[in-house]
């Protein structure tokens, strides 16, 4: 993203892309992170929710830098997306624990 | 330094300056209303110079309790902060009939403060309700607090030497100063706003990060707030009247149970058979936020639940919450706490001008950032200008006059209006001078008008107003005078 390229239509999909993986997409991974880690940490339900929330809230600008560090936008958007997809399965397959 | 790494650091520097842009103005309303919130009770005895009576917790509670009977009794419930070492009402928010409403309570008599005023509960809200809607404020203070986050990692990332910057500062050389300035009040106090940005975000997580708890409650929240504070009983109106038990015996059981001092009371469905009363630990005793709670029927004034916080991650939670609000926080570490926020504002300031000082020294400004650099002045001045109205209203406007509380805000919100409208048709240079000079002598004015020098607390408000007056009034002189003509950064190759 140096100078070195111009900043033309290509520059501005570029940018485009990341800004989106880096922002909708970052708060997406940091809530399926929030999901999957809640119902995954070996801890009561309440309890859990608390490191997942936390450790959420780093999640999220590390995704958002990783978009914006990531060899090409649409890397970034996919790696992105794939992430939050993952942490989404994982989620999904822990199941909502009972009471 | 290899090429890749470069790379990333300029990533990290291009994205620090964009998001930076993008919510810095937001930021700084933050920092500065989170920052004279450090003294929300202080501020609040300011602003209400003719209550003065102190009495005890038993006292000022049953006292509250009988007024708000008589003049809120179909409340859904009445929410208070018993008197302590630094604020000697009872905050109470209840609804009078047309909707909740914020007082402070007089100790003694119950009965509203005569200067009716939100006091620092003002500068409270605005740090993350920014005067908006629910939950619009709360939703842009909590996307400002990820994006401050952000900052401060690519912040990092981008630095070069962090601790080589620490110790630098070229004054008088245009964006070379600014940089200095901005790195050293963001590098000095680091820890501080990491700190702060994280539990910030932390404080609001029911309402921006609420997927753990719906991953593991569903749509369940009353099973959620029923674990969470087990020492809180919630239940729903029966809509048969009874009478509401003494509160001042509840308030011993319930000191005595908790072995601490409590701090807030709470009484839902006041005057109601189902009516509650739940007592919080004083969140001065400890770091911890609300460390413990004992319910009681709010007809008989028997124990329906008691509990401590002991499960370590919601102590944890706790801590975190309580680091953010720092009521824990002894005098000098509330003036730590005072000196890193207005750190932080002044880093998210300076970053603001940085962005323009950068661009205006390369080539003449873009249009875009013409309009970034008025709305700096507007807005870097002409929020301070609008809290300093506030409380200047507080000594001006009428003691009688209707809504009066509210009128405090409407200044404050018009002045802010009116600065940010001369910010964008004066030239920059102009209206830095005007909106510093304004900002000064409204700091010295609310000091003298304040006159309030009895009480050691109301006078260290009104010194810390000179003070800022005094530092606001050097920064209008530098804007006036002349400025040295730029030293070419060729010269020296030029001799050579």
């Amino acid at each position: 993203m140096g100078a070195h390229l111009r900043r033309g239509w290509g520059y501005r999909a570029n940018i485009a892309t990341r800004a989106l993986a880096g922002s909708l997409g970052a708060y997406l991974v940091a809530a399926c992170f929030a999901a999957a880690a809640a119902r995954t940490l070996p801890l009561p339900r309440l309890d859990a929710i608390v490191p997942a929330t936390m450790l959420a809230f780093l999640v999220a600008p590390v995704a958002t830098i990783w978009a914006f560090l990531a060899p090409g936008p649409l890397r970034a958007l996919g790696g992105i997306l794939a992430a939050a997809a993952l942490l989404a399965g994982i989620a999904w397959a822990a199941g909502m624990p009972g009471a | 330094m290899s090429a890749v790494r470069e790379g990333a650091r300029q990533a990290m520097a291009w994205l620090h300056g964009w998001t930076g842009l993008l919510l810095g103005w937001v930021l700084f309303v933050m920092c500065l209303g989170g920052t004279l919130s450090v003294f929300k009770p202080e501020i609040g005895r300011w602003m209400r110079p003719e209550t003065i009576a102190t009495t005890d917790r038993a006292t000022a509670l049953t006292a509250a309790g009988a007024w708000l009977g008589k003049n809120a009794p179909n409340s859904f419930g009445w929410y208070l902060t018993l008197p302590n070492a630094r604020m000697n009402t009872v905050e109470a928010t209840y609804d009078p009939g047309t909707g909740f409403v914020y007082r402070a309570l007089d100790p003694v008599s119950g009965a509203p403060a005569p200067r009716e005023t939100l006091g620092g509960e003002f500068f409270y809200r605005l740090h993350f309700e920014l005067q908006l809607p629910f939950p619009w404020g709360r939703l842009l203070a909590s996307l400002a607090a990820l994006v401050l986050l952000l900052g401060l990692i690519t912040g990092i990332i981008a630095h070069r030497r962090i601790f080589k910057d620490f110790f630098t500062f070229r004054p008088a050389k245009g964006q070379r100063s600014w940089l200095d300035g901005h790195n050293a009040l963001g590098v000095l106090a680091l820890p501080f706003h990491l700190m702060i940005s994280f539990t910030g975000l932390l404080t609001l997580a029911t309402l921006n990060m609420p997927w753990a708890i719906s991953a593991n409650y569903g749509k369940d929240m009353a099973a959620m707030f029923q674990d969470f504070q087990p020492g809180q009983i919630d239940r729903p109106a029966m809509g048969k009247p009874a009478p509401l038990a003494p509160l001042a015996p509840m308030l011993a059981e319930a000191e005595r149970r908790l072995g601490k001092p409590v701090g807030r009371v709470t009484v839902a469905h006041p005057g109601d058979a189902a009516a509650v009363v739940t007592m919080f630990r004083d969140d001065a005793r400890q770091i911890a936020y609300a460390a413990g709670a004992v319910s009681f029927d709010g007809t008989t004034g028997g124990v329906l639940a008691d509990f401590t916080e002991n499960r370590p991650a919601l102590q944890t939670y706790g801590v975190a919450y309580g680091l953010h609000l720092a009521r824990f926080a002894p005098l000098a570490t509330r003036w730590l706490y005072f000196l890193c926020g207005a750190m932080l504002t002044m880093a998210v300031a300076s970053g603001m001008a940085l962005w323009v000082v950068k661009r205006r020294e390369r080539a003449p400004l873009s249009l875009g950032n013409r309009i970034v650099e008025r709305l700096n002045a507007g807005v870097l001045a002409g929020v301070p200008i609008g809290c300093v109205a506030f409380l200047l209203a507080n000594r001006v406007l009428p003691l009688g006059m209707a809504d009066r509380a509210s009128a405090e805000v409407s200044v404050a919100l018009w002045s802010a209006a009116a600065a940010l409208a001369l910010g964008a048709v004066l030239a920059p240079k102009r209206s830095w001078l005007l909106l510093l000079t304004l900002l000064a002598l409204g700091c010295a004015a609310a000091a003298l008008l304040g006159g309030a020098f009895a009480d050691t607390v109301q006078a260290s408000v009104s010194l810390t107003l000179l003070a800022a007056a005094f530092a606001f009034g050097w920064l209008g002189f530098r804007q006036w005078r002349p400025r040295p003509a730029p030293t070419r950064r060729r010269t020296r190759e030029q001799l050579a």
